[in-house]
């Protein structure tokens, strides 16, 4: 398996997380946002860079091949573009915006045992991943798209689950959606066999998953690590036993973590409510777009949009509360 | 919306049929009601507002009206469980599981190991209890004995393929039969077959048998290639075919020729089916090569 396989789902992230989060927050972006909240933000960044090269091989009438050299050449621009201001601010870097907090109880041998716990346990949700057979395909056509995205070099000019050509067409809605073009395009880049390249997917998909759970964490244990190692030991025992529903996280993670709603429900509500929980709300409407690019629902709306609504209106009745308490003082 | 309705009174049985974390939520959500009211250093804001957020959306979602229009907004897409997307099961159960945990250890057991070790384990029970481990894996694994047999029938289908063609090129001095590929063949191969190759089309797809697949396009099928695909279906237990529907092969094998099929795969030991395409080909004068393989008879149709 290529290296670029591994490399484009885990460092490419990293780096557009930077950058995106550089744009909407300035050079300060860093003393906000934890490296998961990085990477998830990158992952949104990337899906939208998929969309843009897929709406543009599809208004544009262009080849899988265009689509796919359109979205990494972008990409890399974008991954330089992050690595040299890195690098400059790097030598800029304020030793004294670095806080270190204080850690809470428990002793280090405890919390050594605790990540020793986590880590078996994403270990060997890995290799049931990578080895636990085929991934469950029920209502799904991402496998065939992809195929005969590879197969045609164009995006949806056959039907996907027959090889013939269209009679009706397919809804707008969908075609819009950008998954199988990214999975195709990583195809075309790493030249991996389909099945390999999604498997990857899923991996990544799943410690995303973690990212944005552990993110979530660091919001509701704040300086308590011990508290946020169980949390996360407790996801992931959650995962494991939820593999009895097709909606349920566990399930999506473990057999089909490729399909937009396991990315949806495994990262992208978890990242929501990160950001909103922190009042980040450019981050939360990243997660907005990104989900419109990969689900789809009503119109676009999706469900990080409802989360986001509600939590805004949450803080709003608090803020007027808390305003009405102080005038009343 | 009275279908939405009635879908979203008996989604709420579905959703809690085979595991149980909604129960769970709902524990989780009374337990840190309590301990609020109890004024515990566990209900911080941000979990005081994620607590909220997660009665809102639970409530929505359990009450069949808001669960309806909930389902109204997720498109008709998607059943009754993806509402669920709204409410962090899986975050909310985990926190305060966690948060009662430390609480209770923090505050009354500390150094102390019976109670804190009792209290974990039934922790850990109950969640295994309300949850189901593995219940896919055997899905999995079955799904992968059987593209393993699709991949071996393809490559018998490839080399076929070749054969004839160069059988054709020792007859007429060229390649004749570069055409690509239309298989008709039972569900277990169909299914696999888009997935490992897109060279090869098919009379019909996964959407014949999984009807969720039909909202990815505005294609149909006609009711005459439903009965060629129930035909199909029926060929693995024979004893199960009406007469009616026996004697309708040669009929059916013929609307598949129409219809573009050049591949046909059914189960060993269907002689009749074998003197059928003779025929067949005998009156549309095609050839055809037949080929065992995995408990299947490959006939390879060429013109």
């Amino acid at each position: 398996m290529s290296i670029a396989l591994w490399l484009i789902p885990v460092l490419v992230p990293c780096l557009l997380g930077m950058l995106g989060f550089r744009c909407l927050y300035g050079r300060e972006y860093r003393k906000c946002f934890s490296a998961e909240e990085i990477f998830l933000n990158g992952f949104c960044v990337l899906i939208g860079l998929a969309e843009a090269a897929h709406l543009g091989a599809v208004v544009l009438n262009r080849s899988v091949t265009w689509m796919a050299a359109a979205l990494w050449g972008l990409t890399a621009f974008l991954c330089f573009l992050s690595l040299a201001l890195m690098i400059r601010e790097g030598r800029k870097k304020d030793k004294k915006s670095r806080i270190s907090v204080k850690q809470e109880d428990a002793s280090k041998s405890t919390v050594q045992l605790l990540w020793g716990c986590l880590a078996l346990s994403l270990v060997f949700q890995v290799i049931m991943i990578m080895t636990g057979g085929e991934s469950y395909r029920e209502g799904d056509m991402t496998i065939e798209t992809v195929q005969t995205f590879l197969s045609d070099n164009a995006v949806y000019q056959t039907n996907p689950l027959t090889g013939r050509a269209y009679e009706g067409g397919i809804p707008l809605r969908l075609e819009i959606l950008c998954l199988p073009s990214l999975y195709s395009s990583t195809a075309i880049l790493t030249g991996e066999d389909v099945n390999a390249l999604l498997a990857v997917f899923r991996v990544v998909v799943l410690l995303g998953s973690y990212l944005a759970f552990s993110s979530l964490a660091k919001v509701l244990f704040q300086n308590d690590k011990t508290g946020r190692i169980v949390m996360l030991i407790l996801v992931s025992l959650l995962i494991w036993c939820g593999d009895y529903m097709i909606s349920m996280d566990g399930f999506q993670l473990l057999h089909c973590g490729y399909r937009g709603t396991a990315v949806r429900n495994g990262i992208l509500v978890p990242f929501t409510l990160s950001m909103c929980l922190q009042k980040k709300w450019k981050g939360a409407v990243v997660a907005i777009l990104a989900e419109t690019c990969i689900v789809w629902t009503l119109y676009g709306l999706g469900a990080c949009l409802l989360i986001t609504v509600v939590m805004v209106l949450f803080h709003l009745t608090a803020a007027h509360r808390e305003g009405r308490r102080c005038r009343n003082s | 919306m009275q279908e939405l309705l009635r879908n979203a009174v008996s989604g709420w049985q579905r959703y809690t049929d085979d595991g149980k974390y909604a129960v769970l939520l709902l524990g989780i959500l009374l337990l840190y009601w309590y301990l609020k009211r109890t004024g515990s250093d566990a209900c911080t804001a941000n979990r005081n507002l994620l607590w909220k957020y997660t009665v809102l959306t639970a409530v929505m979602a359990i009450f069949p009206v808001t669960g309806a229009i909930l389902m109204k907004y997720q498109t008709r897409f998607y059943d009754y469980e993806w509402i669920w997307s709204l409410v962090p099961v899986t975050l909310v159960i985990a926190a305060g599981m966690t948060g009662f945990y430390l609480e209770c250890y923090r505050k009354y057991w500390k150094g102390k190991l019976v109670k804190p070790a009792l209290l974990a384990a039934a922790g850990l029970a109950l969640l295994f209890l309300c949850g189901n481990m593995g219940k896919s894996l055997v899905q999995r694994e079955m799904n992968a004995e059987g593209k393993e047999t699709a991949s071996r029938i393809l490559e018998e289908i490839n080399a076929l393929s070749v054969a004839a063609d160069h059988g054709d090129e020792n007859r007429d001095g060229d390649l004749g039969n570069t055409e690509s590929i239309c298989l008709w063949a039972p569900r277990e191969i169909m299914q696999y077959v888009r997935g490992i190759s897109a060279e090869i089309q098919l009379l019909y797809g996964r959407n014949m048998w999984d009807q969720a697949l039909n909202a990815y396009s505005y294609d149909t099928y006609s009711p005459e290639l439903t009965e060629l695909y129930e035909w199909m279906e029926q060929l693995d237990d024979r004893e199960t075919i009406p007469e009616e529907a026996e004697s309708m092969g040669p009929v059916y094998l013929e609307a598949a020729l129409e219809y573009g099929v050049n591949c046909i795969v059914v189960p060993q030991g269907s002689q009749d089916i074998t003197d059928s395409l003779k025929r067949i080909s005998e009156k549309k004068s095609l050839q055809i090569v037949k080929q065992s393989a995995e408990g299947f008879e490959i006939y390879r149709i060429l013109k």
